[in-house]
């Protein structure tokens, strides 16, 4: 699971979703909140958390890495 | 057949890959010729697509004036290929190297941090002399910003499929936007592709499709792009396998060995001195030999050990990689608990993969960047420099785009081929009609996981020739798998490029009957190495008659 997102924090500015580089983002359309479309596809590089102007994107490495 | 064109665009530089070699091109484009209009378009953002999305540790191929030269580091590259490189590229990078520093750091995009007499902090990793300069700062914003400011057009989320030629010249390219599906003709006087490496090759051992050292996203597109072009590439049977901390995959061995670590095996002996002077400084060919020596005499698996080094050397390792390049590195770490300095580091060995960056291979150049196809320009780890790393992207990137901004401003508005466009449309979309329930995962999975027990040493010539026969039915499989949405047509296209690399690799793998750099390229059948070769690279291109992949022996220039 690449991005967990705490939806309390979480102010739906998407730019987690602009900046991902493996396009594993999407926001969800009823939430307005970001969501894993495509996690397999995620190398864990953490532009996620780091784009995320709230400290709301936290990253989950995929079960086979951890 | 007009109207099926969505959208034509046109400009005078188009380059392909917002990375590292392409925002620096766009900005010496600007810079150089300012009246001239640049594209830059990257699958991902230019503000995060590339290798190094997070920034970089260092900047690992610098000749810093009264620490290093230029005639060491052609030799340092030279022991690395064992003289299998373009001399003249490497003397290039080496020449240029100090200037890109000083301009990175004037225009704040990154810093190199001193020591207290105010040197900057330069450790030794090649072969002979020190050229790796510590590197920090989120280097990629930055970047981006810059050519925003000098009014390069950027395009985000854009893929180019295939390179428009008329009359064996590039003349643009089909771009095609993996989220809106939107496809777009770009014509162009000139077009610079900085799409990065393979890093998408073989499957790694953690068995996550995704977990590769190089970036993933980097499918070996700007090889197919250039190939497909009638560009030549060389050096693909050279295989790039490098120790790695095991399951992250992530860059480790240049930080930790330049500050000291050691590789050590399961009895603790520092094993690499059995099989080189240099040790952990030893060409990766060595290193990766002996790696797979002690492990297959049991004596695996492999560790770093980094406990003899000071508290300052560790706190110097974790700040690099973890606020510099690899930030999850740390997250990683903490959740397997182990803590660099007190454990040993266990290792695996990733790859193989194709990069210009760490390692010889790629697409062919000369002193202005220039591939064997006019009017198109290769820059970074898809460009065969010359184990180029950071620094060859940046130096090749600038010469590239100063001579496509010399050369374009005679040249005509250029005439694209609609049948050329047609065609290639139809290739992209293909996958959405498709009636199979394959996905594109599958038949990814399927191929990857042969890649390294086809051409990872020791190699033989009849498990070269299956491969092609495994490769000829992933040609057929394609056709089947079906995409539901433009990611997934995304996909399909990487692996149609992942399919391209693995032949091109087994192709030149057949074709070098020697052995050569230790294990990047060791065959069971030619265990000797053959004087005849050391001159020669291997060179592979279509047949601009039978569209067949084809081999060649190439001298390699003299220095």
């Amino acid at each position: 699971m690449p991005i967990k997102v705490d939806v309390k924090k979480c102010i739906g500015c998407s730019r987690c979703v602009r900046e991902c580089p493996g396009d594993v983002l999407c926001m969800d359309p009823k939430t307005k909140r970001p969501i894993n479309k495509y996690k397999n596809d995620c190398w864990y590089c953490g532009v996620c958390v780091i784009e995320c102007p709230v400290g709301a994107a936290e990253m989950e490495f995929p079960i086979l890495i951890v | 057949m007009q109207n099926t064109l969505s959208e034509v665009i046109s400009t005078d530089i188009l380059i392909i890959g917002g990375g590292t070699a392409g925002p620096m091109a766009a900005l010496k484009a600007k810079k150089s010729h300012p009246d001239l209009e640049v594209l830059l378009i990257d699958k991902a953002t230019v503000r995060r697509g590339g290798s190094i999305c997070r920034g970089m540790d260092a900047y690992n191929n610098v000749v810093v004036p009264g620490i290093a030269t230029v005639e060491d580091y052609v030799e340092s590259i030279r022991m690395m290929t064992d003289g299998i490189f373009d001399a003249k590229l490497a003397q290039i990078t080496a020449e240029h190297s100090f200037t890109i520093l000083k301009e990175l750091e004037t225009w704040g995009v990154a810093e190199f941090p001193k020591d207290a007499n105010g040197e900057y902090l330069v450790s030794q990793f090649h072969p002979k002399g020190k050229f790796l300069a510590e590197m920090r700062g989120d280097i990629k914003p930055k970047m981006e910003q810059l050519v925003q400011e000098q009014g390069v057009r950027i395009l985000n989320r854009t893929m180019a499929t295939k390179i428009l030629t008329n009359n064996g010249r590039a003349v643009g390219a089909t771009l095609f936007n993996i989220r809106t599906g939107e496809f777009t003709v770009c014509k162009a006087k000139a077009v610079i592709i900085c799409a990065g490496g393979q890093g998408r090759f073989a499957l790694p051992d953690s068995g996550y499709l995704f977990g590769t050292f190089d970036c993933p996203y980097n499918a070996g597109d700007g090889f197919s792009l250039v190939y497909h072009a009638g560009g030549e590439l060389r050096n693909m049977e050279y295989m790039s396998m490098s120790p790695m901390v095991k399951d992250y995959e992530g860059p480790g061995h240049s930080t930790f060995t330049r500050h000291g670590a050691y590789l050590v095996n399961v009895i603790g002996e520092r094993f690499l001195l059995k099989y080189s002077h240099l040790a952990e400084k030893a060409p990766a060919g060595i290193r990766s030999k002996a790696m797979h020596t002690e492990i297959a005499e049991g004596r695996g698996p492999i560790y770093y050990d980094l406990r003899h080094l000071s508290p300052e050397t560790i706190e110097m390792i974790k700040e690099g990689i973890f606020a510099a390049e690899r930030p999850t590195e740390k997250e990683f770490f903490e959740l397997k608990g182990i803590d660099i300095g007190q454990d040993l580091v266990e290792l695996t060995l990733c790859g193989p993969n194709l990069c210009g960056g760490h390692a010889p291979s790629g697409v062919v150049i000369n002193e202005y960047g220039e591939t064997t196809v006019p009017g198109l320009y290769a820059a970074g780890d898809v460009a065969s420099s010359g184990w180029g790393f950071v620094g060859a992207a940046w130096v090749f990137g600038t010469l590239a785009a100063e001579h496509a901004g010399q050369t374009v401003g005679d040249l005509p508005e250029p005439t694209v081929d609609l049948q050329q466009i047609e065609t290639e449309k139809q290739r992209i979309f293909a996958s959405f009609e498709h009636q199979s329930e394959i996905e594109p995962e599958e038949l990814e999975y399927k191929i990857r996981r042969m890649v390294k027990p086809s051409l990872a040493s020791p190699k033989t010539g009849p498990r070269l020739t299956i491969a092609l026969q495994y490769i000829e039915q992933f040609r057929r499989d394609i056709e089947k798998v079906r995409a539901q949405d433009y990611h997934q047509v995304m996909k399909v296209l990487e692996i149609a490029a992942i399919i391209d690399s693995f032949e091109m690799s087994v192709k030149a793998s057949l074709a070098r009957t020697e052995s050569r750099w230790g294990y990047a390229h060791y065959r069971v059948d030619y265990p000797e190495q053959d004087a005849s070769w050391g001159k020669n690279f291997v060179v592979i291109n279509k047949d601009t008659v039978t569209g067949e992949m084809i081999t060649r022996k190439k001298l390699v220039p003299g220095y």
